[in-house]
């Protein structure tokens, strides 16, 4: 092992940030021997020492560590609570007449691995007590919430809220040390009425304002079992507001019968997702789950700009692991993605189309990752650029085994996806086309259940009925958890 | 001077796809392959002795999350480095199916020797490794004896693994970071 001079910094030599991945560090050696090498056009032994140097201590991870640590403890260093990696499935493609594609994924990764402290929360309950949660799901419901109050501390901050036509605030926001009046409003919960989502979810805006914490995590979580009428957009523009500020909302689907394009937009919008809850005995473990995310997280109000050359089109963007979804970028090509958790990353999937004629070593976008430090409310900020170098004979080579199985799996939902618009837009041919193949690709990849409950609606589109609610629901939210290899 | 580009047409359902399009936008082949190869049951395959379960309370490495692995394969002096940071499958690339083993044994004569395109899986969990097939055609065994589908297996530095009839020597190495 060479010996470390922690005052020189080899990430400049290399041309990379502190907080660069194994691959990033792996490739600007790559990239840079090249050019210094001594039998090369450009060749500059100086420059290529150095490139070797600072290759020889980041390029082993036992050395890049210690080197690391002595930085920081020089003060020369500050590690940020999370890293940014991206990586394209090639850096290299020939100029064409036509358009054609690149996949990149945008990693997001915790840098601690111990939690140090305990998150704050300021949490509001959203419970919906229409008619049909009589029984077994009001029952679970409340459970849940029980189980819930469990785990807070006296210092987090707690409210409950029902709705039905009308919201009731059955607990204002208040710190969480008062248990057992908490339990007995709980208790008291008896459900009548309609599903008015707007009406429930505004009241826990309310709530959530009043010890609105820029030093906590804010979230609401709203379960419905059903549908509502008319108030769609205000909920919409609500969630969006709530997602501006950093607080989250989760959405639980309880049962078949409730709307999975609005639930998911609204979660979506403060970079969340919904949650479908086939079975009411599940409330408890997910709500405890979500909780216990929450007391994790390492940084909120992420927001994942992606800003493209001219010549370039972003033809989607996913999000692909921990679980599959969606994500629209706004007028400004951002979104909210929500945070990560402690020990924990998550990863984008973006789909490029390119129109390039021209050779050159060209920047094809530029991706930008705000966010803020949960525990010090700093704002963190990265950005990492997608370059393709425009050649007249390319150098393709295979992406890596990792990311054939994100964008994969990632296909596979894609798919089903699609599928269920064409379905919403008339097109009964193309959607059982797509159910089926989505049916035979989850096969092959061993998800056999799905792969039968694809089968089933595809085959009842074709003999002209409807697909069922409970199949459609369980076909999206079942891709969307395709076990992905960790990012 | 730009080539002129050529629409990818999909083997399997005839769709036109943008020139890099990896996966078929209608039916999801991978596109960059050719078909997939079936499994072949071996003929007169040695059963073997059948294993128990093993969850490892043996003696085993266990220092930081996730152990390296050198596989060598035996046929073909072949050696590989796996992290078990994630879990590895083992078997035979089926890019046409999204098929992309880390252990891949096709380079190995993995069709010849038996092996399913989702043979087997290692992975670690808390500081041991296991394997598990994945109720493959022609089987897993560990140091000769067959193992039992979809139940995990722990195993050691020095042992063999066998998928069909190709066998793998496993050592772990040290000095993760």
């Amino acid at each position: 092992m060479a010996d470390i001079d922690a005052t020189q910094d080899y990430y400049a030599h290399l041309g990379v940030t502190a907080d660069a991945s194994a691959y990033e560090i792996r490739s600007a050696y790559h990239s840079l021997a090249r050019r210094y090498l001594p039998d090369s056009a450009t060749s500059d032994m100086a420059r290529f020492r150095m490139v070797q140097d600072a290759w020889g201590i980041l390029g082993d991870p036992v050395s890049r560590q210690a080197y690391d640590k002595q930085r920081t403890e020089l003060g020369l260093q500050v590690r940020a609570p999370i890293s940014l990696e991206v990586q394209q499935n090639t850096m290299e493609l020939a100029p064409l007449k036509g358009e054609q594609m690149l996949y990149a994924t945008v990693g997001l990764q915790s840098n601690s691995t111990t939690a140090q402290h305990r998150r704050i929360l300021n949490v509001v309950l959203v419970i919906d007590r229409s008619t049909s949660m009589l029984g077994g799901r009001m029952r679970q419901v409340k459970l849940a919430a029980n189980d819930m109050l469990e785990m807070l501390q006296p210092s987090d901050f707690i409210s409950l809220i029902t709705y039905s036509d009308r919201a009731e605030v059955v607990a204002p926001s208040m710190q969480a040390s008062n248990i057992l009046s908490l339990k007995s409003a709980i208790a008291s919960i008896t459900p009548s009425g309609g599903t008015e989502i707007y009406q429930g979810l505004a009241a826990g805006v309310a709530q959530i304002f009043t010890n609105y914490n820029k030093d906590a995590v804010n979230h609401i979580i709203l379960m419905t079992d059903g549908r509502t009428y008319g108030d769609e957009l205000l909920a919409l523009a609500t969630a969006k507001q709530l997602g501006e500020h950093g607080i989250g909302l989760t959405t639980f689907g309880i049962g078949d019968d409730w709307n999975d394009r609005f639930l998911d937009e609204m979660a979506n919008l403060t970079g969340r997702s919904a949650v479908y809850i086939s079975n009411p005995g599940m409330v408890r473990e997910v709500l405890r789950d979500q909780v216990q995310e929450m007391t994790r997280l390492v940084v909120k109000s992420t927001r994942l700009t992606i800003k493209v050359a001219p010549y370039v089109r972003i033809q989607h963007v996913y999000r692909a692991s921990p679980h599959m979804q969606t994500v629209n970028l706004d007028q400004d090509s951002s979104a909210y993605v929500g945070g990560v958790g402690i020990g924990e990353s998550t990863v984008f999937a973006v789909e490029f189309i390119i129109k390039q004629t021209k050779v050159g070593d060209r920047r094809i976008a530029r991706i930008d990752l705000i966010a803020e430090d949960v525990l010090s409310s700093k704002p963190v900020s990265m950005h990492k650029d997608v370059r393709i170098l425009f050649t007249e004979n390319p150098i393709v080579a295979q992406p890596s085994i990792w990311m054939l199985n994100i964008l994969s799996r990632l296909n596979v939902y894609q798919l089903q996806e699609n599928a269920w618009r064409a379905y919403e837009s008339g097109d009964k041919i193309a959607a059982t086309q797509m159910l089926q193949s989505a049916a035979t690709r989850l096969f092959d990849l061993g998800f056999e259940h799905l792969s039968e409950a694809a089968m089933l609606e595809a085959d009842r589109l074709a003999k002209g009925s409807d697909p069922t609610e409970k199949g459609r629901k369980e076909i999206r939210y079942g891709t969307r958890a395709l076990e992905v290899p960790g990012g | 001077m730009a080539q002129k580009s050529t629409k990818v047409i999909c083997p399997s359902c005839g769709a036109d796809n943008l020139p890099g399009t990896l996966f078929c936008v209608q039916c999801g082949t991978y596109l960059p392959s050719g078909g997939p190869l079936r499994t072949e049951p071996l003929p007169d395959h040695d059963e073997g002795y059948q294993a128990r379960p093993r969850v490892g309370d043996e003696g085993q490495q266990s220092t930081s999350q996730s152990i390296r692995l050198e596989v060598e394969v035996q046929e073909t002096g072949r050696k590989e480095i796996l992290s078990t940071e994630r879990e590895i499958l083992v078997g035979r690339i089926d890019a046409a199916h999204g098929i992309f083993p880390e252990l891949d044994m096709t380079p190995d004569g993995g069709l010849e020797h038996g092996v399913s395109r989702r043979h087997a899986r290692i992975y670690a969990r808390e500081g041991m490794c296991f394997v598990e097939d994945l109720d493959s055609t022609n089987g897993s065994f560990l140091n000769e004896e067959r193992v039992t589908p979809y139940l995990p297996y722990a195993f050691r530095n020095g042992d063999r693994l066998t998928f069909g009839t190709l066998q793998v020597l496993v050592r772990f190495l040290s000095g993760d970071a």
